[in-house]
């Protein structure tokens, strides 16, 4: 301790030659730059040292205590308390977030939305996206022929087109309401190499299946640089989810007693109950649609309705048949999921054992 | 490879993602990192720690407090110049990095460095309350600077008699 001080009182050598007079800390304190805090703890040491002796004999031991205490170079990670500027250079966390660890540092996770200004809007592209790469032949075919790529006509076609599912046209209808959106998409249309050998070439109002996985990945990798921009408050997105259900996904999502496999499974339960209310809402249309054509048969009605109502009674077939496919589907992930969530504990028990 | 890798590898050779980023390391996984480096210190076990925080450092260059913990490792491995890079590097980023400042100010001190005192000062301001080591520590040594100059002060006028 007395090394310290006799350190330091060297160090001060050249310094204390600065202090006279009635006010020498202060004047210490003026000189050397110091900010207030710092003169004033030397004011208390002075009043310790010029008072009572047993207090001043007990300040220099508290000090030695205090630096025995906090040895010099003591490793700590002390994060600034700017969130923002602590995760900067990391990246954003998946969606379901996660819990800070330890206590020290930032008081909030870096959000995945908290500093990203990625236009709020990329959500639903991306959700259009994903859509129309997923239905994109059916879509392709809905004028009759598959030529292998959808126009900016036929995304307008389509929302208007009564015959397909709404979530379909809403998916078309945002490519269509959002221009920006849609020559994003259509200048990623070729590869490339085409590109180089014609410039603009890929700038022709279409796009192929190609094209579109190709957008996916980049919308991706906009996410993952920028983070997931957050959805305004009281919009929910736009698909096949609905407000209400988006809100209780979001319920799941957000609650801290849930585990990541329970939130999974909660989501694909809610999807599942969704997806049985619209086989129910389907099959009650069916049921109307083959008494519409009873009635017509019975009242001898004319050809025409008679074939409208056939082609209608067929368009809802279908979209059971699809609905009851997407449910099964659904149903396997489920099944799969919980095996391999069970396989996963299995492996870090044996794994711990053999540890 | 994915389209996504791809451009986020162009992106770190442009230098706008840090490999943090690229590999998708977020800021609780690199805490939680930390954290056993500044055990494995504890413990006595500098290269042990100087292998992670360096990691940590070359990942994300930007965490101010990752350099500032490969600092104080460097200065109890005795890389003294080193240590004092790695400090001015993490109060670049975060001026009021109290771990880089006291141990700085320290050094500084020690090499007869003016400096010294305002780092240590900084110190005390960035961390007033006490709540990290670092901070602890920059107080103390506060009050010690000052009993020295204070008794330095006295003994002159004797001097002088």
């Amino acid at each position: 301790m007395s090394d310290l001080l006799r350190g330091l009182g060297s160090a001060l050598g050249s310094v204390t030659s600065l202090l006279s007079g009635g006010a020498l800390i202060d004047a210490a304190g003026n000189a050397l730059g110091l900010p207030p805090a710092i003169t004033h703890a030397a004011k208390v040491a002075v009043g310790a040292m010029t008072g009572n002796v047993m207090l001043a004999a007990d300040g220099a031991m508290g000090l030695a205590q205090e630096l025995t205490k906090n040895p010099p170079a003591t490793t700590e990670y002390t994060p600034p308390a700017d969130t923002a500027r602590a995760c900067e250079g990391y990246a954003a966390p998946a969606q379901h977030g996660s819990s800070p660890v330890g206590t020290s540092g930032p008081e909030r996770a870096c959000g995945t939305a908290r500093g990203s200004h990625l236009d709020p809007k990329m959500n639903d592209y991306f959700h259009a996206l994903q859509t129309l790469q997923q239905n994109f032949r059916y879509l392709d075919a809905t004028d009759g022929k598959l030529d292998g790529n959808l126009s900016r006509a036929d995304l307008q076609r389509i929302s208007e087109d009564a015959r397909v599912s709404p979530e379909l046209r809403q998916a078309a209808r945002f490519l269509v309401d959002n221009p920006g959106y849609f020559e994003r998409l259509d200048n990623t249309s070729a590869p490339k190499r085409m590109q180089s050998v014609r410039e603009g070439a890929s700038n022709d109002d279409c796009f192929t299946q190609h094209s579109l996985q190709n957008e996916i990945n980049k919308v991706k990798a906009d996410f993952a640089q920028y983070g997931r921009p957050e959805r305004p408050a009281g919009s929910a997105p736009s698909g096949s989810t609905s407000g209400t259900a988006g809100s209780s996904m979001k319920g799941i999502i957000n609650d801290p007693n849930m585990s990541l496999e329970e939130k999974i499974e909660a989501i694909l339960m809610a999807l599942t109950e969704k997806m049985d209310g619209e086989i129910l809402q389907t099959m009650d249309d069916l049921a109307a649609a083959q008494d519409k054509q009873a009635s017509i048969k019975n009242g001898k009605g004319d050809e025409k309705a008679l074939t409208d109502a056939q082609r209608d009674i067929d368009r809802i077939s279908m979209r059971l048949q699809k609905l009851v496919e997407k449910r099964k589907m659904m149903f396997e992930m489920m099944s799969t999921l919980s095996m391999k969530f069970n396989e996963m504990a299995k492996t870090a028990l044996s794994n711990m054992r053999s540890a | 490879m994915e389209t996504a890798t791809a451009e986020k590898l162009k992106a770190f050779v442009r230098g706008e993602l840090t490999w943090s980023e690229v590999e998708g390391m977020t800021f609780e996984e690199a805490k939680a990192i930390a954290q056993v480096g500044c055990d494995l210190a504890a413990a006595g076990r500098y290269e042990e720690a100087r292998i992670l925080f360096e990691g940590l450092v070359e990942g994300n260059p930007k965490d101010s407090a990752s350099r500032a913990a490969l600092g104080t490792v460097y200065q109890k491995l005795g890389r003294l110049e080193d240590a004092v890079s790695e400090y001015s590097a993490a109060l670049a980023r975060d001026p009021s990095n109290p771990v880089a400042l006291v141990n700085r100010g320290e050094l500084y001190l020690r090499w007869g460095n003016r400096q010294g005192f305002t780092d240590l000062a900084n110190a005390v301001v960035a961390d007033p309350k006490g709540q990290t080591s670092a901070g602890r520590r920059a107080k103390a040594l506060v009050r010690a600077i000052a009993l020295a100059a204070v008794e330095k002060v006295k003994e002159e006028p004797r001097a002088k008699a």
